[in-house]
């Protein structure tokens, strides 16, 4: 299971160019009669945001998964959870409901093993995903924090691009926002701090047609190449050493395509582990190496353990608090500087 | 009109290093900077006072008290100049205005206000400077150093010679310490105004 934090920023695109705000957003981009102030502005867009799970966009048909908010407390275990306003005005925090569809399955009972049922291919499975969307009526940037899991069933992809429909609006004044990963400064930090390296793997996949020299590979098939610096015995590099081994290894020639050399940086996946052993037990972070930026992830079990039961599944009032304390403590500073910021006497 | 200058002056001094120790968003202050600039300011006023010699030469009087009259003029101009140029609020619906233009706004606002006080702080500096000046060339003898090193005389006047060299050196000191003040805050004022100006056009 191992469920995370994932966290994304958000910034309102225009087709102009010009900077609007999410107020703007309601009056422009959902449509309102009057000029909203940004209460109502507010609660214009919760009112279209929960419409929204409806909408044909809340079903990717790519990837067949979905996203509803089932409206039962019979099937839906925490529909007292689902998605609501906050008293200050700009967060919506809730739990939705997630999952894929499109595949033959059985429905099976562990404990009574001959209550078998059949799913079929236009029935989804849905799981619980809390979702935390902060968008300032005032501003033009907003955060978005969902809990997922594994790849497979996680649905933060479709919740994205789900977000960057809703927030184009019609589409006349507003594109797509930019929705990028974001992980507070203070995070990045405290693990930069304290994490040595585990391993670089860059990896990628590549077809014999595309012309292999030597002896390396042989016969037209696709093949996974991987390659895994691991450092050896106690003395582990900090994260600086790991740029500048970076920096050292990343132009080292591994092979040949069509007489070209391939190196190290050209791999399409470059990945740094890393450990860190501030507290109790070893932290591990995977990174993604975007734009030279590292991007820890905030696994709940190492941040937040109190938000998890005996089984590491989400217990969604402690998530609500760890992702309000998050969100006050570590990312709102950053993101809205206008806050904190005040005249001189 | 006494009090009143006085008061005006203490409000300068304090809210010149109350500003400049503070961020222009006054979410952060940075006391300790400050305070190791003055200590790296004070080291070198040191340094140089120590290793003048008896006397210091009457071009550099000369030179100084032309330098701070240019100073005084161009910081005052700078001054009237920053009193309508610099700040104009752009928002023209507070409650509807957006977090970056309420940020823009508040900087600008801090800026000003830093701007406006600091040169105003550094030009009673210059004006303390140029008295300082004025006083070693109304009376030379502050200019340098007079020892009696007659043995007679040290035993006689052992007193008032070491009066005298105590009271040079503390002459030099504030005069120096006044200077290199002047020329750091100078530099900071232009580069800060620059950087400021630049900001506002992109």
């Amino acid at each position: 299971m191992n469920p995370k934090f994932e966290i994304f920023k958000l910034q309102l695109q225009t087709r102009n160019g010009d900077k609007k705000t999410f107020r703007d957003f309601a009056e422009y981009g959902l449509g309102t009669e009057t000029t909203p102030n940004n209460k109502e502005a507010f609660d214009h867009i919760f009112s279209e945001y929960m419409k929204a799970f409806t909408a044909p966009y809340a079903i990717d048909k790519k990837t067949k998964k979905q996203l509803k908010i089932v409206e039962s407390t019979e099937h839906n275990e925490f529909f007292k959870l689902k998605p609501s306003k906050s008293s200050t005005g700009s967060i919506i925090a809730g739990v939705i409901n997630g999952g894929a569809y499109g595949t033959k399955r059985i429905l099976s009972d562990i404990v009574k093993t001959d209550e078998d049922q059949k799913v079929s291919m236009n029935k989804s499975v849905l799981g619980y995903v809390y979702t935390f969307l902060y968008i300032p009526p005032e501003h033009d940037t907003g955060i978005c924090i969902i809990t997922s899991n594994s790849l497979e069933s996680s649905v933060t992809k479709l919740y994205r691009d789900f977000l960057s429909t809703f927030f184009s609006g019609n589409g006349v004044t507003f594109s797509k926002p930019l929705v990028s990963p974001f992980v507070p400064k203070e995070i990045q930090k405290d693990f930069k701090e304290t994490a040595t390296v585990a391993k670089l793997v860059f990896s990628d996949s590549f077809i014999e047609s595309n012309g292999f020299e030597g002896d390396i590979l042989e016969g037209s098939k696709q093949y996974n190449i991987e390659v895994t610096f691991s450092p050896v015995g106690d003395s582990k590099p900090t994260l600086e050493e790991a740029s500048s081994l970076f920096n050292k290894i990343k132009n080292k020639f591994i092979s040949k395509i069509r007489g070209k050399e391939l190196k190290l940086i050209d791999f399409r996946n470059k990945k740094l582990v890393a450990n860190s052993k501030k507290f109790k037990g070893e932290k591990t972070f995977e990174w993604n190496s975007r734009e030279d930026e590292f991007i820890p992830v905030i696994h709940l079990k190492n941040y937040y353990p109190s938000a998890l039961d005996k089984e590491e599944y989400p217990i969604f009032e402690e998530v609500k608090k760890c992702c309000l304390e998050l969100f006050n403590e570590k990312i709102l500073p950053e993101i809205r500087p206008d806050l904190n910021a005040s005249r001189y006497n | 009109m006494l009090a009143d200058t006085t008061r005006h002056i203490a409000k300068i001094r304090k809210k010149s290093k109350e500003y400049i120790r503070t961020s222009l968003d006054k979410s952060k202050s940075s006391k300790l900077e400050i305070a190791l600039i003055n200590i790296d300011l004070f080291l070198a006023t040191v340094a140089i006072v120590v290793n003048l010699g008896v006397s210091i030469p009457e071009i550099f009087f000369e030179f100084m008290s032309s330098t701070f009259s240019i100073l005084i003029g161009l910081f005052i101009t700078a001054l009237i100049f920053s009193f309508e140029k610099f700040y104009k609020t752009e928002i023209v619906n507070p409650v509807n205005a957006s977090a970056t233009d309420r940020l823009k706004d508040t900087i600008s606002y801090n800026f000003t206000k830093r701007f406006i006080f600091l040169t105003g702080y550094v030009i009673l500096i210059t004006i303390m400077a140029l008295a300082l000046l004025l006083m070693s060339v109304l009376f030379p003898e502050m200019n340098e150093l007079h020892i009696d090193n007659t043995i007679v005389n040290i035993q006689k006047h052992i007193w008032l010679n070491l009066w005298t060299s105590v009271c040079i050196f503390f002459y030099r000191l504030i005069l120096f310490y006044c200077i290199l003040k002047i020329a750091f805050y100078t530099i900071y004022l232009v580069s800060s105004m620059v950087h400021y100006m630049s900001s506002r056009i992109l």
